[in-house]
Formats: structure tokens, C-alpha cells, sequence
């Protein structure tokens, strides 16, 4: 059987899926992170996936190279504000952060 | 091969944002690496220069219409008024921003600089004609605004805001990317005029799916309900200047970034979008104003009262026609000046020990601080939409020109919604005019820059209400070529 667009979308769909699962079910804020990793990722199979078998020429992996960037940024923030948020309350659970209340 | 063309009309549309993000790194690396450390209003000077040099950029550029990088950025009516609004919003936070931080004790000097980066990502979003462009635009922002709701480290409230609105902000990006891949499948393209030259071939859930991820990533940074949940813990938490800066500029570029991508680039897709934005545009006014009626903290209150102001602006996209794009932009224009006054009559009150932001540390505000009361007063009213102040006219067009193509029933809403709202501005209007002080005075101080800024707020919603025709004609003419 050849491996053609539709099998690599369906993995880019697991994966997308499995990224939002975990974003919506971790209360470790690292966790979230790392769904939030997959999600990128699932999109970036699909925009090379595309640019292999689709029409959009080289656009796609030029994309993907520019979330890898991005991804490398937003974990360096992520990072620095769950390290504050340790540093102030010794925790890193996302549902025990919750002081402001209307 | 793909070639990247760059001549003069390259130049032209980069160097507005490009000078401020400029500004904001020489500002940076000299508050780093200066000899002896710069105190905080010499930094923050050296941005505003960085902001004065995309504004010189921006009103020399006023009027010229070309298209750049092969179609996927713009320099146009629109991007050009979009700059100066984000242009205006970013050089008043930093206005307010002098003297409130450091009462705070956030001696921070990053905070200049980042503001300066954020608002090149707005100005990169204002003039996206590329879903890869307008991503980037949204991220550079974002990232730097991240950073700035989380500047007050040892507050946990301001890290907590950082938190929140880091994690679904990255989320949403998640959905932004996922929609990007869903056109870029479906039509080959990710600039606007691909998009729109593949539509009509494209395979139709994929459409759907692909307008739908949009709508929840731009909702997100737009405030849209059902995605507004992070917005009154992020504004509350934030350092009331960043609150100002994201209630304004960050909200206007996804407004201009949204109006455009759907009134260009989907334009052809408009009875799909059109529905979804009127259900999402009564929804979050609606939301936003009942909400708004029960909250006892002003700065809270003004936070759902933005989403309510989104939802308003939201109600002009779903109009679609070019006269709602012009009544949007001018809509912003509006609102940028009274919900920055608003914020920064809040910012006065806050002391170094409490942010004195409840509505009930505003009673008897009159007597103790007439003027601040009556700046806050003339915001208030501007923001109810009561005439001739800079809100109402911002209103005015947006329901003119529901009427105009034929949905009355929005514009009803849209005025009913007014209605609820006038109710919670007049409350605190009543409390610093008409209520006894509660407490002592608080040891209020004096800051020159931030007074600076009021004023300027106050003149600026006067001043658009009273004469919004220049601008409304603008920024009509500038929709005029978008919406084909």
C-alpha cells in the first residue's frame, strides 16, 4: 500500500487531537506545555504533508520551519512564567493558581 | 524558485513597524549595557523616540496604496489608520506606565521596550495579507504581551495573569495553525489573493473547518465570547498599564487583523462567516454587559466591559459591507482614547500599597480630586455612547451601517445592549459625585507623564466626537478597496 496525503493527516489529526486532550486534562502546567507542543507539531505534518502532495510548493515547509521557531520562543516564556509561578505559589498545579475571583 | 521581490513599495510598508522594533531593541540593549544603569524615564524616552519614528513613518506614508512582497503585506488606508492607533495606545501606556511601576516596585526597564515590541507584532498584523504573516504579526505581539501581563514579578496576581493568559493564548495559537493548514490544504495558498483564487475549487468542509478554527484563535485574542474566559483574571491581575495596553492595542489589532481576513481574503465565503459573527456579536455583548452590571471592582468591570466593546465591533464585521469596515476602524480609533483614559484614571488612584480600584475607593472621588473625576466622568459617558462624545459616533456608524445593509435586528440589539451598559458607567459616575468618601485620603502622588496622558485622552475623545467625519472618511475610502 502506498502512503499517500490522507494517512499523514490522519496522523496529524491523532496527534492534534491527543495535544488538545492533554492541554484540557493536565493540571500540571508542563503538561500543558507539552500538549501544547503537540498541537504545533500535528500542524506542522500537515503543512509538509500539504507542500509534498498538494499544490502549495514550498510554502509549507518554509511554514513549518517558522513554528519550529515560534515553539522554541513560547517555551522559553512558558517556562519563565511556570517558573515564577513556583516561585510564588510552590506549586505548579494550573487549577490550585487560581487567586482572582470577581 | 520563489522570488522575493524588494523595491521601494517593500521598504515603504516595512519601515513603520520596523522602526519601532528597532526603537525598542537599541532601547533595550542601552538599559542593559549603559555604562551606568538608566534610570527608568530615560528608557522609556528612547522608546517613546522609537514610537515617534514609526508615527513620522506612518502619517508620511498617509494616503499611499501599494501592495508589497508579491500582494501578502498591504500598505494601505487601512494598515496606515490601524498604526496610528496602535502607535497612539502604545506611546500613552508608556506615559501612564512611568511612575505607576515603579510606586509598585517593579523597577523593570524591560517593560518600555517590550511594549514597543508588541506593538510592531500589531502593526505586522494591521498590514497582513498572508496567514503566515498575520501569524507572525500575532505572535510577536503575544509574546511580547505575555511577558508585560506577568512584569510585576512579585505580585502573584500579575504571574497568575502571565499564566492564564500564556496558556490560552498559546492554545489558541494551536487552533490558528491548525485553520492555516486547513486553507493552505484546501486552495495551495496562504496569502489572500490565493485563498480567494482557490476557493471556488476548494472541497467545502474543509472551508468550514478552516473558518471555524480561525474564528476560535481570533476570538481568543479578540475577547470573543464563548472564548473570553481568561479576560477579567488577566486584566484584573495584570499592572493596570498593561490592562490598558491590552484592552486597546491588542484587541484593535485582532480587530483589524479579523476585518480584514474576512473581508478580504474570505470575502467570497461571507453568508458562511456573516451568521457566525451575528450569534457571536450578540452573544458577547450581552455577556459582557451583564457581567459587567455585578462586579464591585472597577478595573474588573472595565474588563467585561471591553468584551462587550468586542462584541459591538464584532457586530460591524458581520455587516461585512466596506462602510461597517470604515464604521470599525473608526470604532477603534474611538475606543482606544476612552478605555486608555478610563485605565489611566485608575492608574492614578492606585497608591504603592493598594491599587484602590474598587468602586467603592471611587466614592466622594469629586471632592477629594475634581479634575480626575471629571476626566473619569467624560470617559464614562464616552464609553456609554452618550453624544458628542468619541463613543457615540464610534456606535453611530457601527448601527448606521448595520441598517444600512439591512440588519436591523443587530442594530436593535446593539442598542438595547447600550442601554444595560449605560446602567454600570453611571453607577460609578454616581459614586464620585453624589456618595460620601469611605476612609481616609490615600497618599496619593503626583505624576506629571501620567496627568500628560489623561489629558490627551480626554482631548482625544472629545475631539473625535466632535469631529469624526475626517477620519470615518478615511477609513471608508480605505475599506472601500478591500471589500471587492
Amino acid at each position: 500500500m502506498e502512503i499517500g496525503l490522507n494517512h499523514y493527516l490522519v496522523v496529524g489529526l491523532l496527534v492534534f487531537l491527543a495535544g488538545v486532550f492533554t492541554v484540557l486534562t493536565r493540571r500540571n502546567a508542563i503538561g500543558v506545555l507539552m500538549g501544547v507542543e503537540l498541537v504545533l507539531n500535528s500542524a506542522n505534518i500537515n503543512y509538509i504533508a500539504f507542500s509534498r502532495f498538494g499544490t502549495g510548493g514550498l510554502e509549507g515547509q518554509i511554514f513549518s520551519i517558522f513554528v519550529i521557531m515560534l515553539a522554541a520562543a513560547e517555551a522559553a516564556i512558558g517556562l519563565a512564567i511556570v517558573l515564577g509561578i513556583y516561585r510564588k505559589f510552590q506549586t505548579i498545579d494550573v487549577e490550585e493558581v487560581d487567586s482572582l475571583r470577581g | 524558485m520563489i522570488q522575493v521581490p524588494f523595491g521601494t513599495a517593500e521598504w515603504q510598508s516595512i519601515a513603520p513597524f520596523s522602526l519601532v522594533a528597532i526603537g525598542g531593541m537599541i532601547a533595550l540593549l542601552w538599559a542593559v549595557f549603559a555604562e551606568e544603569r538608566p534610570g527608568t524615564t530615560s528608557v522609556m524616552w528612547m522608546s517613546q523616540a522609537g514610537l515617534a519614528a514609526g508615527l513620522v513613518a506612518t502619517i508620511a506614508l498617509l494616503g499611499s496604496e501599494k501592495a508589497s512582497f508579491g500582494g501578502t503585506f498591504a500598505l494601505d488606508g487601512v494598515s496606515l489608520l490601524a498604526n496610528l492607533v496602535f502607535l497612539l495606545s502604545a506611546s500613552m501606556t508608556l506615559f501612564m506606565a512611568q511612575g505607576h511601576l515603579e510606586s509598585m516596585g517593579v523597577r523593570a526597564r524591560e517593560f518600555y521596550p517590550l511594549v514597543l515590541f508588541a506593538t510592531a507584532g500589531m502593526m505586522i498584523m494591521g498590514a497582513a495579507r498572508d496567514l503566515v504573516i498575520l501569524f507572525l504579526g500575532i505572535e510577536v505581539m503575544s509574546l511580547a504581551a505575555y511577558v508585560l501581563a506577568g512584569i510585576h514579578r512579585r505580585d502573584p496576581g500579575s504571574t497568575e495573569a502571565a499564566l492564564k493568559y500564556f496558556v490560552l493564548g498559546a492554545f489558541a495559537t494551536c487552533f490558528l495553525l491548525y485553520g492555516i493548514a486547513a486553507f493552505y490544504g484546501a486552495t495551495g495558498a496562504t496569502s489572500y489573493d490565493g485563498i480567494r483564487a482557490g476557493l471556488a475549487s476548494a472541497p467545502r468542509a474543509a472551508l468550514i473547518g478552516g473558518v471555524a478554527l480561525l474564528v476560535v484563535a481570533l476570538g481568543f485574542k479578540a475577547a470573543i465570547v464563548p472564548f473570553q474566559a481568561w479576560t477579567p483574571d488577566v486584566y484584573q491581575g495584570a499592572p493596570t498599564a498593561v490592562t490598558a495596553l491590552m484592552s486597546v492595542g491588542v484587541k484593535a489589532a485582532a480587530f483589524v487583523g479579523i476585518t480584514r481576513l474576512f473581508l478580504d481574503g474570505l470575502g467570497p465565503l461571507h453568508q458562511d462567516w456573516q451568521r457566525i459573527f451575528w450569534v457571536l456579536a450578540v452573544l458577547t455583548m450581552t455577556v459582557g454587559n451583564v457581567f459587567a452590571l455585578v462586579q464591585g471592582n472597577v478595573k474588573r468591570m472595565l474588563a467585561y466591559s471591553s468584551i462587550a466593546h468586542a462584541g459591538y465591533l464584532l457586530a460591524g464585521v458581520a455587516v461585512g459591507t466596506s462602510r461597517a469596515g470604515g464604521a470599525v476602524l473608526l470604532y477603534l480609533f474611538t475606543y482606544a482614547f476612552m478605555t486608555l483614559g478610563a485605565f489611566g484614571v485608575l492608574i492614578a488612584l492606585g497608591t504603592g500599597e493598594k491599587p484602590n480600584d474598587d468602586l467603592d475607593d471611587l466614592r466622594g472621588l469629586a471632592d477629594r480630586r475634581p479634575l480626575l473625576a471629571g476626566a473619569m466622568t467624560i470617559f464614562l459617558l464616552s464609553l456609554t455612547g452618550i453624544p458628542p462624545l468619541a463613543g457615540f459616533v464610534g456606535k453611530f456608524y457601527v448601527v448606521e451601517s448595520a441598517v444600512n445593509a439591512g440588519w436591523f435586528w443587530l442594530a436593535i440589539l446593539l442598542v438595547l445592549n447600550s442601554a444595560i451598559a449605560a446602567y454600570y458607567y453611571l453607577a460609578v459616575i454616581v459614586a464620585m459625585w453624589m456618595r460620601d468618601p469611605i476612609g481616609d485620603e490615600p497618599a496619593w502622588e503626583s505624576r506629571p507623564y501620567l496627568a500628560a496622558a489623561l489629558l490627551a485622552a480626554t482631548v482625544g475623545t472629545v475631539l473625535v466626537g466632535l469631529f469624526p467625519s475626517g477620519t470615518l472618511d478615511f477609513a471608508r475610502h480605505a475599506f472601500a478597496s478591500i471589500v471587492r
